[in-house]
């Protein structure tokens, strides 16, 4: 469990803590190299999105762990009821709208906006890299459960 | 002209018109959003023509950074005035996924993988049929280059690179027998560091490090390596002297770059000598014809000296049927008349006739080979030099 005010006050940590998990799992695979350079790119978006929406108090849980077929991203923090719903608007984007459109439009947007910086790296891992994302958001908690599945083929494609 | 960050580096290259990005562009900063989009925007105005964006030595980005570059080629594409390439390496696992799909927001964007057929014989090379190949080179060589590597200076705990590894055997031989501290072996070809892995494993190595890279770009910090290996392989590459400006870059002043190549013309044998000898001069012609210099052996000393090596050392390495193993020495040379025959051959259509010659000819090599009595010679030649202090 990392603080995230640790996050906000040293941005240099999002890159210290994405390469130190791919670089310590990326041994279990045969393409260390490319295994290393997904996992710390996968978790690095989802790292900066979750501490960007979660309260500066809370700590936020990162996990990593494989199965035959997929690499798994698990984050967890307390986020605010605001936040919370653009998480869940965010999701349905990605989920059920055309995703190539969808990254395309972000792409083409002249929006500045820190909450359109905020969805393209999410957009993108679930573009680029084929992520499927889920996320259980408990209201009453205030909380949010990030999960990404990235196949295990994806490392070699 | 550059612009630095904590943990990258974006320069200009005045003779490609190209931004080299390198490092970690993960920036979360605004300010440092800006200037960088600032950067790109200058750098716009002052060139005509063409502009170059090479990603290759870019090990990671962040979607912020991204993001900044995105908006750059939207406005060079609303401008119309520069073509834009981007160039990406299948190295790194991002450019593979990110950049392809830039291309998307202008057809006028070329998209280059540049260690994609970045050399002629590259299929070839980097097919996985070439292992075994590689692995009874070793056999055959490795008896006396053991102790040319130490005559040359390679010393117990030493730190050592062999780029352009193959299949990783040579870099093995190098952690188990002469004890250096920690080799990293660096490869181009996918198929070879799956099998070097799996030999590591097998030998139960553990201060090895395999990695696929690309040796005209390695993403390695300068002045690394107390001494470093290319085997073999200046010898496939059209232009060697990017390969050699990043072995020179991440040697250690006081190290010693170590080179070995061949030279078909002192290939030879008898009895059938003139056979082997017209064999060999066609074989070389051919690789000519595909992009390998299979006579670089003779150039190794100008090129250290032209690097401005110091305390050069060469020495000739003779693998022959008195020395070695002569069923190795003829597996070796079927390897060669295959590829030599059939897939160089194919490649350069060659007719039936000079496909046929060619398998004649290396027959008469494996006779004399395989006779008792006869004798052949297979010489590569060992060149290193020191980097001034």
């Amino acid at each position: 469990m990392l603080p995230v005010n640790d996050f906000l006050l040293d941005t240099r940590r999002y890159n210290l803590v994405s390469n130190y998990i791919a670089e310590y799992s990326s041994y279990h695979f045969e393409h260390k190299d490319r295994a290393e350079n997904l996992i710390s790119s996968v978790i690095y978006e989802l790292l900066e999105y979750i501490v960007s929406s979660s309260n500066g108090s809370s700590k936020v849980d990162i996990r990593f762990s494989t199965s035959d077929e997929w690499l798994i991203f698990e984050l967890s923090s307390k986020i605010s009821s605001d936040e919370l719903g653009r998480f869940k608007e965010l999701l349905s984007e990605i989920n059920e709208k055309d995703l190539e459109s969808y990254y395309r439009a972000i792409l083409e947007s002249d929006d500045a906006e820190i909450s359109l910086q905020k969805k393209m790296g999410m957009v993108m891992i679930a573009h680029d890299y084929h992520a499927r994302i889920t996320a259980t958001l408990d209201e009453d908690e205030g909380s949010a459960f990030l999960r990404a599945f990235v196949r295990r083929e994806e490392i070699n494609t | 002209m550059s612009i630095t960050g904590e943990r990258f580096l974006i320069s200009y290259d005045a003779i490609d018109q190209q931004i080299n990005f390198e490092g970690v562009l993960r920036v979360v900063d605004d300010s440092d959003l800006l200037s960088i989009g600032n950067y790109l925007s200058e750098m716009h105005a002052r060139l005509d023509g063409s502009m170059r964006l090479n990603f290759r030595k870019m090990r990671y980005i962040n979607s912020s950074a991204l993001k900044v570059i995105i908006d750059f080629l939207k406005y060079a594409r609303e401008s119309g005035k520069l073509n834009i390439k981007i160039i990406g390496s299948k190295v790194l696992t991002w450019e593979g996924k990110t950049l392809p799909h830039i291309k998307s927001l202008w057809d006028k964007i070329e998209f280059v993988v540049y260690d994609e057929n970045f050399y002629k014989s590259q299929v070839i090379i980097e097919d996985a049929d070439f292992i075994p190949l590689l692995r009874n080179q070793t056999r055959l060589l490795w008896p006396q280059e053991k102790e040319i590597l130490i005559k040359h200076g390679l010393r117990e705990g030493m730190r050592v690179a062999d780029i352009c590894c193959g299949c990783g055997d040579v870099a093995l031989l190098i952690a188990k027998e002469l004890k250096a501290s920690i080799v990293t072996g660096i490869d181009h070809s996918a198929p070879a560091i799956e099998y070097a892995v799996r030999l590591q494993d097998e030998f139960n190595v553990l201060n090895v490090d395999f990695r696929l890279g690309d040796a005209t770009a390695l993403i390695m910090d300068d002045e690394l390596f107390d001494f470093i290996l290319c085997r073999l392989s200046l010898q496939i590459f059209s232009k060697p002297e990017e390969i050699l400006k990043e072995l020179y870059r991440v040697l250690k002043p006081g190290g010693r770059l170590y080179l070995l190549g061949e030279d078909y013309d002192l290939i030879t044998g008898y009895p059938n000598e003139e056979e082997i000898r017209t064999v060999y001069d066609k074989a070389g012609k051919y690789g000519v014809q595909i992009g390998m210099d299979l006579y670089n052996g003779k150039k190794l000393y100008s090129i250290l000296s032209g690097m401005r090596m110091s305390n050069i050392k060469l020495d000739y390495i003779n693998v022959d049927t008195v020395n070695s193993d002569r069923r190795v020495f003829a597996d070796m040379i079927a390897s060669w008349r295959f590829f030599s025959a059939e897939t160089i051959g194919r490649k350069l259509n060659i007719t039936k006739e000079e496909h046929d010659a060619l398998l004649d000819g290396y027959d008469t090599h494996l006779k004399t080979i395989r006779n008792r009595f006869g004798y052949t010679k297979w010489t590569c030649i060992a060149a290193s030099g020191e980097k001034v202090r």
